[in-house]
């Protein structure tokens, strides 16, 4: 059976089991990272030396990166549907991935260690508020690409969505600002009857 | 089909770097830093965030580098580039989404202060910072390639481009401590005898 290493709060993780219970693959799974700790043991940089969750096992075979994560599983197990067969729409939502990693990510994580992880009274407002306008500026470009297309790989959900979709529930789930962005609001509300999302991903943030 | 970044940028470089490795045929646009264009009406049609590189192919467009060194590779590599076998394509894409994740974000802040930065502008701190981060991170990558010869196995593929960009740009740069890294050294020194990573990636550092 799939072996899935991390803490079901953290969003890397939670982008595999997401797509675990999609592909309706089973899976076990062992708390670490966070409060966890044990991601600087050797037996666990031995399988994942960059020390971060989720590491999966596959039938022997150790995979970390979340996104490389989710691509091998939708790649094995949901060809033609997750893992779209067309190259060119493949590519459409997996370039949504790596946005997120290289974008995204940077301009969430501020904002989510300040208002999730950071007691009220430590909080650095302005370095919170400046981090919220840049991840505002990408929710913004999410919401024009999402004007003319269904999801964000186009007319059915696929990989591409997951990544992203879990930064929207963090995004309209912490008390920070939000400007209304219609487009994304509908993709969400997609999202949200998802059953496997509803498991994974809508859960108190921590 | 277009490419349109200057050849200078690092993320311009992993895609005229992967088409030359498989023979594609393309055109090259300039944008980007002393090219501007970027922030124009018509370059944000394209790419709304403001990156280079863009492919253009017929009316397919697409942005995030590495996303469009994955798509040339489906298409014009499958089985040599782009690995038919899932497991060695898992292996392959982690390294592509860690240069995104860690490896890039840690370099960046030596890459600017000692190449952009004028020597009185430079912020030390900073930059010493970047280079214990990179260094501590390339001994992640050196550790993996002492049991194989490139990062998803015996053969080159795509998932050596965007870390062999970095190790490039590291192993380049004049006036920084390095400590000896024997196994990227040996794969580097691989790369070195393609003449495409010669052509394309050994052009200076700018």
């Amino acid at each position: 059976m799939l072996k899935i290493i991390g803490r079901d709060t953290s969003s890397n993780v939670q982008k595999v089991l997401w797509i675990c219970s999609e592909i309706g693959l089973p899976f076990e799974r062992e708390d670490l990272g966070g409060p966890f700790g044990g991601n600087d043991t050797p037996e666990y940089r031995a399988l994942n030396p960059n020390g971060r969750v989720p590491t999966i096992i596959d039938d022997g075979f150790v995979l970390w990166e979340s996104n490389s994560c989710i691509r091998y599983l939708a790649a094995k197990h949901a060809a033609g549907t997750l893992c779209p067969d067309d190259l060119q729409i493949r590519a459409n939502a997996e370039r949504w991935m790596d946005w997120q990693i290289a974008t995204v990510s940077p301009t969430l994580v501020p904002v989510f260690w300040g208002m999730v992880r950071t007691a009220p009274e430590d909080r650095d407002l302005d370095a919170i508020e400046s981090a919220r306008q840049k991840l505002t500026a990408n929710i913004a470009i999410m919401d024009n690409h999402l004007a003319n297309s269904t999801y964000m790989g186009g007319d059915n959900f696929t990989v591409g969505d997951i990544p992203l979709g879990i930064t929207a529930y963090r995004w309209f789930n912490m008390e920070i600002d939000r400007e209304p962005y219609h487009n994304v609001q509908r993709w969400y509300d997609l999202l949200c009857e998802r059953s496997a999302f509803q498991e994974h991903v809508m859960n108190p943030m921590a | 089909m277009k490419i349109i970044g200057r050849k200078s940028s690092s993320n311009v470089q992993k895609v005229l770097w992967c088409c030359a490795e498989l023979g594609v045929a393309y055109e090259r646009e300039d944008a980007g830093r002393e090219f501007g264009v970027v922030n124009t009406d018509a370059f944000h049609e394209l790419n709304p965030n403001r990156r280079v590189p863009v492919l253009i192919d017929g009316d397919f467009i697409l942005w995030e580098s590495n996303a469009i060194v994955r798509m040339i590779s489906a298409k014009q590599g499958f089985g040599s580039l782009y690995p038919e076998n899932l497991q060695e394509r898992g292996n392959a894409e982690r390294w592509m989404d860690w240069q995104l994740s860690t490896l890039g974000p840690g370099f960046t802040g030596l890459f600017h202060g000692l190449i952009r930065d004028k020597p009185e502008d430079r912020n030390w701190d900073a930059i010493n910072k970047s280079i214990e981060t990179t260094q501590s991170n390339l001994e992640i990558l050196d550790h993996y390639l002492a049991n194989t010869p490139f990062v998803a196995g015996d053969r080159f593929t795509m998932g050596d481009i965007p870390v062999g960009i970095y190790a490039y740009r590291w192993l380049t740069l004049e006036g920084i401590d390095r400590k000896p890294l024997p196994n990227l050294e040996r794969w580097y020194a691989a790369l070195q005898s393609r003449t495409a990573f010669k052509e394309f990636v050994m052009t200076g550092l700018g």
